[in-house]
């Protein structure tokens, strides 16, 4: 870490190079999801060989092997949705700037990285608990609302985030 | 993660083997691979340097490790070993084709080599590129 910053300023005159720069993306992303598949194959909720991703997927064994290779570059975006859908999860895919790339990079998919499946019931709660949190958060007070005047009562309802101590 | 681990690498290889050489001598693709592996190696615990991307040898060459990646086409294997608490030096550059290692004296090389750099540290130089 450059001061706060995820790059340093060698780090990025050295990528000045466009030639240099572009084979540069290009392998930290084909890693990147060759090691984000394995290691969501390799969650410990899931434990998956590459057989039963590949069983999932309705794929042979030696194809998960392959995308779990990052130096297999024809990796289509059917394929990636494919891979997602196997592990019941969403795919983003983004063409930020390098600022936000460079953060980006730092975050290496290995064995603590875990992701969940999709859960109806787990997601309907947290929506429930957050619309509970923002109702206890905004305070009604009705006619001394501000701006208000007695003789004008009003429900305008104000945001009110307490202030840290 | 920030970056985890550091690289050495054996300055005084030549032209066919050296690190710093091959790297120069070669392709932009083959030197943004090497940056590009490096700097995600340094950044994994070592328990999650494996293949594909990284292998430790075994049998005669037990105590090297190779990166992997392909460039131009062609399976390098830079070979090095850990050095130090998280410290990783490179000794010699190798290729790969037809499971055997190119010059196939690598590992024998990278083995003699690593027991001079053991000995004499001032043999190594830290990576000439930044990783983050």
């Amino acid at each position: 870490m450059q001061y706060g910053l995820p790059w340093s300023e060698d780090f990025v005159r050295e990528l000045s190079d466009k030639e240099l720069r572009d084979e540069f993306v290009a392998d930290q992303i084909r890693t990147r999801v060759a090691m984000l598949i394995r290691a969501l194959r390799e969650q410990p909720d899931r434990d998956w060989s590459q057989s039963e991703l590949g069983r999932r997927m309705g794929k042979p064994q030696n194809v998960i092997s392959r995308l779990e290779d990052p130096d297999y570059g024809k990796m289509s975006l059917q394929t990636l949705l494919e891979v997602a859908a196997a592990f019941d999860l969403p795919l983003w895919i983004d063409i930020p700037e390098w600022e936000e790339w460079f953060g980006k990079i730092r975050n290496v998919p290995k064995k603590s990285f875990a992701r969940a499946s999709y859960d109806a019931d787990k997601l309907a709660a947290k929506a429930v608990a957050a619309k509970a949190a923002a109702a206890s958060s905004q305070i009604r007070i009705g006619s001394y609302a501000v701006g208000a005047t007695a003789s004008a009562p009003t429900s305008e309802i104000i945001n009110f985030t307490p202030k840290a101590a | 993660m920030p970056v985890l681990w550091s690289f050495r690498y054996y300055a005084r290889g030549d032209r066919k083997i050296g690190i710093r050489q091959r790297h120069d001598e070669g392709s932009k693709q083959l030197q943004a691979f090497f940056r590009s592996r490096l700097k995600t190696l340094s950044q994994l615990a070592w328990d999650e340097w494996r293949e594909p991307y990284f292998k430790q040898l075994s049998g005669t060459a037990r105590g090297l490790c190779e990166v992997r990646f392909k460039a131009d086409g062609v399976q390098q294997r830079p070979l090095g070993f850990v050095s130090g608490d998280r410290e990783f030096t490179l000794v010699v550059w190798a290729t790969e084709k037809n499971d055997r290692f190119v010059p196939l004296s690598a590992p024998e090389r990278a083995m003699r080599i690593k027991s001079e750099v053991l000995q004499d540290r001032s043999l190594t130089d830290a990576i000439w590129f930044a990783l983050e």
